[in-house]
């Protein structure tokens, strides 16, 4: 997706597009960085730090259901493993959760590519109601062992650095994630790795059959999205302090996963972000105005059913394909009358029901 | 094609595929049911039979995406039934599908760049377009006329050129024999001959070619060697003009 619109701005001497994007990402890290010391909001700060870790499910997310077209329901069960996993080691090493963040990630990327080797067998509807059950499984045997300390959660160690700092070091460890997930998934996108997750998503069979293994592709795949999720669980669970079962293994959390990326873009590398920019602060509002989570579920199927009725490519897919569109037909302007052979020139319509079917 | 290839005692020789006693039941139906037959090497075989004889079955079954209920499929002497498809692929089979399939939202080089040769997590990390696969991939495209639509989506081409992408693909990883499933239909008459020019210097290059395909001049024309599909099982073999003629032929495609 968005593909072909990034290879012919390329082809048309677009240099200065790549150097443009570098500098909006350079400047956007930059601002990024100093913005905990320029604007002391508490409000603000805790808005961009639950963005940044939406940030990190919807990229993550993206690489398994966005480039590889297996939707998962149940994200939000890896942010729980790496939680889980962090507080508790942190709870018997006595050392810092930000240290141990990066065994979180291990353990929801080995828990992944295990559960992956028996539910990618399955696709499309089946896949996804086992992603949903998945989480529920996790969340109950949270709920029931012993050593989760069932419902009564778990309390993890509080911060040791000085009150003057409050958050901010909450901030740029989730912003570091951030920007990982965005540099995983765009790296990703780049290899032959990536473009063999397209191709699963497109035909699995076909691309089995052309010499892509499919297996190893999935499972890996599903490994690499929950990786940076589960360092981020850790994280999240000192930020909050406390965390228990129903609040960790959190089907909204998924649900907001995913209506990011639609929004922004299935398949693209800054959709998630788009989509992570705007879903988190609108959850915030709801949170203000309705407090009950209940709204919240509610708000987000709306919205989700908006997005698919209205934007089903989601707005970057949509916006390159616009200014994809305008500059063919300039072009074809330009050398009016060269024979162009493409069944479909410029017309996106007949396209945009090919692919509906493709992502299921 | 050289004359040399062509002697049906080319078949006791090397065979490039061979088939034995293949079968696959879809609920009551023996879609293919004690099936065997030898690919000679070198050569360019047709598989040809009426509609629903088995020959797309036949050909899934070799390449991986049907498990078979019995019998052995062998790859230039090795078994290859039990192999997942990739791997297959890997000892050297390529197919093209009866109703092309294509990435249509990845573009036309993408589309043939995609596969490995061999698994190895290093390669899984290099540059999807790049490298020794982006060269050969170029090269096929531009052979089969598709090189300037590189950076277009697949999914825009016509059917004819979807076709000839498909091709493409299937030669790749520089397959030792490609199993074509009915290259030709759908495809306008120009389109066809360019087809079987493609296929015929593809042959003469060193790749061996199965074709199942229900028009006959172009069998005839193109094809060494014939095999014959009813009810799942190989009822004629031998050259084209041998096997238009054979009762048991006629019946088949009469009666069936
Ligand atoms: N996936 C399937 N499920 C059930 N039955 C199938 C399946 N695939 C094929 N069949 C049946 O198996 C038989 C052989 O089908 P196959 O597609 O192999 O025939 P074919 O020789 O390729 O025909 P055609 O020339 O029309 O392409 C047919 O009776 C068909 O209905
Ligand atoms: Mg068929």
């Amino acid at each position: 997706m968005g593909r072909a619109s990034e290879a012919g701005s390329r082809a048309a001497g677009g240099g200065t597009g790549v150097r443009l994007r570098h500098a909006v990402v350079a400047a956007a890290a930059v601002l990024a960085a100093l913005f905990p010391l320029a604007v002391r909001n508490d409000f603000f700060l805790n808005m961009l730090i639950l963005t940044c870790l939406l940030v990190v499910l919807s990229s993550g997310w993206n690489v398994v259901s966005g480039y590889a077209g297996y939707v998962s329901l149940g994200h939000s069960a890896f942010l729980g493993v790496g939680a889980y996993t962090v507080a508790l080691l942190a709870l018997r090493w006595q050392l810092s959760p930000f240290l141990l963040a990066p065994l979180g990630a291990l353990a929801a990327a080995v828990l992944a590519a295990v559960v992956g080797l028996v539910m990618m067998r399955a696709r499309g509807h089946a896949f996804v109601i086992m992603t949903i059950a998945f989480l529920f499984i996790m969340q109950l045997v949270t709920l029931n062992a012993s050593f989760t300390n069932g419902s009564h959660g778990l309390t993890l160690p509080l911060p040791t650095w000085s009150r003057q700092w409050q958050n901010v070091p909450f901030y740029y460890a989730m912003a570091l994630l951030a920007a990982l997930s965005v540099g995983l998934s765009a790296w990703v996108r780049r290899t032959k790795f990536g473009l063999g997750l397209l191709a699963i998503r497109e035909d699995e069979e076909k691309a089995a059959a052309m010499g892509v293994p499919t297996g190893i592709y999935k499972v890996s795949a599903f490994a690499a999205s929950t990786f940076l999720v589960g360092a981020a669980g850790g994280v999240y669970a000192y930020y909050l302090t406390f965390i228990d079962p129903l609040g960790l293994f959190n089907i909204i959390v998924s649900v907001q996963t995913v209506l990011a990326v639609m929004l922004g873009g299935r398949g693209t590398v800054w959709g998630p972000v788009l989509g992570a920019f705007v879903v988190e602060p609108l959850s915030e509002l709801a949170n203000t105005y309705f407090g009950a989570s209940q709204v919240h579920l509610v708000l987000f199927g709306a919205l989700m059913m908006l997005v698919v009725l209205f934007l089903p490519r989601g707005v970057l897919p949509t916006l390159a394909e616009r200014l994809e569109r305008r500059r063919r037909l300039r072009a074809a302007a330009a050398e009016a009358g060269a024979p162009v052979r493409l069944a479909e020139v410029g017309e996106g319509g007949a396209r945009q029901d090919g692919r509906e079917g493709a992502m299921t | 094609m050289t004359d040399e290839r062509r002697p049906p005692e080319a078949e006791e020789g090397g065979a490039i595929l061979e088939v034995r006693a293949l079968r696959k039941r879809f609920g009551g139906v023996a879609a293919v049911d004690d099936c065997s037959f030898r690919v000679p090497r070198g050569s360019v075989t047709g598989l040809i039979g009426p509609n629903g004889s088995g020959k797309t079955t036949v050909f899934n079954l070799i390449t991986g995406m049907l498990r078979p209920d019995g019998g052995e499929i062998l790859l230039e002497g090795r078994r290859i039934d039990g192999l997942p498809p990739w791997e297959r692929t890997w000892r050297g089979l390529g197919r093209t599908f009866q109703i092309a399939r294509l990435f249509r939202e990845m573009t036309v080089l993408e589309n043939v760049v995609v596969p490995l040769r061999d698994f190895r997590l290093r390669r899984m990390a290099e540059s999807a377009v790049a490298g020794e696969e982006r060269r050969r991939a170029g090269e096929l495209l531009e052979r089969v006329g598709l090189a300037r639509f590189c950076d277009e989506l697949a999914g825009r081409l016509s059917y004819g050129q979807q076709k000839l992408l498909e091709l493409a693909q299937a030669l790749v990883l520089r397959p030792r024999l490609v199993l074509l499933d009915e290259p030709a239909s759908g495809v306008n008459p120009r389109m066809i001959e360019r087809m079987a020019e493609l296929i015929r210097e593809f042959h003469r290059e060193g790749t061996d070619f199965l074709v199942v395909e229900h028009n006959m001049p172009l069998v005839m024309d193109l094809c060494d060697h014939v095999l014959v599909l009813a009810g799942g099982r190989v009822i004629a073999r031998g050259s084209p003009l041998a096997v238009r003629s054979d009762p048991a032929v006629l019946e088949a495609y009469l009666g069936g």
